[in-house]
């Protein structure tokens, strides 16, 4: 049951690093979405990092205009694309 | 005949292939009527011998065209078809698009049922769903109608009730909410419920057993 708990925390903790910096989720490509920092996390990301990593990236800088995609396998340029299409 | 088109982006894939789902739907819907009609003709005289407590009800549903695209993306990360290989993807390769499930209750009558149905799919391939956190397993079988389609697959499931109905809630909530569907908490809940459900037939069942004798009246061989 403990163990639940500090599950049930950790993943508390995550969704509200993510919607505290204006995170949002966006339900029909299961990824976090800043749109004015032109980040997105894979929910797979989000649940294989810990919350510092999170955070690390969320702060850190990018450097090109284009969008960043946090993944654990990145997607291909053609996904890369189309999700940058899509998220505007 | 309508020209090919090229395929310049991600929107065109998802298009492409809703057009695809919509010619095949007059006959993925004649394959679940034909697969449910002939479900029902081999099980009627089981339904006939049904016990006042017992349950047996057959569903068809033919799967909804965004579900369907969604079933071929896949667990990918961001949810999106890759253009560079656009030509790969089509939705006849799901097995399922047409699917019967039949809810039995008790166990003793789904493996009643499961014998008769196999019987007549012979040649479908099993590949039965886990539930629980022990063995348990209910069938499910994939394969083709040939008098409608050799080319569209089906299925059919042969499924305890209590935990069909408990299906019909947990396939939108967990299933297919990715973060649910990841997480382990859920997954330990969803475990919990289909323990309970498990040993809720299996008390009924000794109950039957001690109280009021397990002899089904099987329907006749001939």
């Amino acid at each position: 049951m403990q163990v639940r708990a500090a599950y049930r925390e950790e993943k508390m903790k995550k969704s509200d690093i993510l919607s505290q910096a204006n995170y949002r989720y966006n339900f029909d490509r299961d990824l976090w979405v800043n749109p004015k920092a032109k980040k997105a996390f894979s929910v797979e990301f989000v649940d294989d990092n810990q919350e510092e990593e999170i955070v690390r990236r969320i702060k850190e800088g990018t450097n090109d205009s284009g969008w960043t995609f946090y993944f654990n396998s990145g997607p291909s340029e053609g996904v890369k694309r189309v999700l940058e299409q899509v998220l505007g | 005949m309508m020209p090919k088109r090229t395929i310049k982006d991600h929107l065109e894939i998802e298009d492409l292939l809703r057009e695809e789902y919509f010619e095949l739907l007059p006959t993925i819907r004649c394959l679940a009527i034909q697969l449910e009609t002939e479900i029902r003709s081999l099980t009627l005289p089981i339904m006939h011998s049904l016990r006042p407590y017992e349950k047996l009800v057959v569903k068809s549903r033919v799967k909804e065209c965004e579900s369907a695209l969604n079933t071929l993306l896949g667990p990918k990360e961001g949810r999106t078809f890759d253009p560079a290989k656009a030509e790969g993807y089509s939705l006849s390769q799901l097995p399922d698009l047409a699917g019967v499930r039949v809810l039995v209750f008790p166990n003793l009558r789904l493996v009643q049922v499961d014998k008769v149905l196999r019987d007549r799919f012979a040649d479908w391939k099993s590949k039965p769903i886990p539930y629980g956190s022990g063995s348990a397993k209910a069938p499910k079988y994939f394969g083709c109608c040939n008098e409608i389609s050799r080319d569209i697959r089906c299925e059919y499931q042969v499924v305890p009730m209590l935990l069909g109905l408990f299906y019909e809630v947990e396939h939108s909530a967990m299933y297919k909410f990715r973060p649910a569907a990841n997480s382990t908490d859920m997954l330990n809940r969803r475990t919990n419920v289909e323990d309970s459900l498990i040993s809720f037939e299996e008390g009924m069942e000794i109950f039957i057993r001690e109280n009021i004798g397990s002899d089904l009246e099987y329907p006749s061989e001939n």
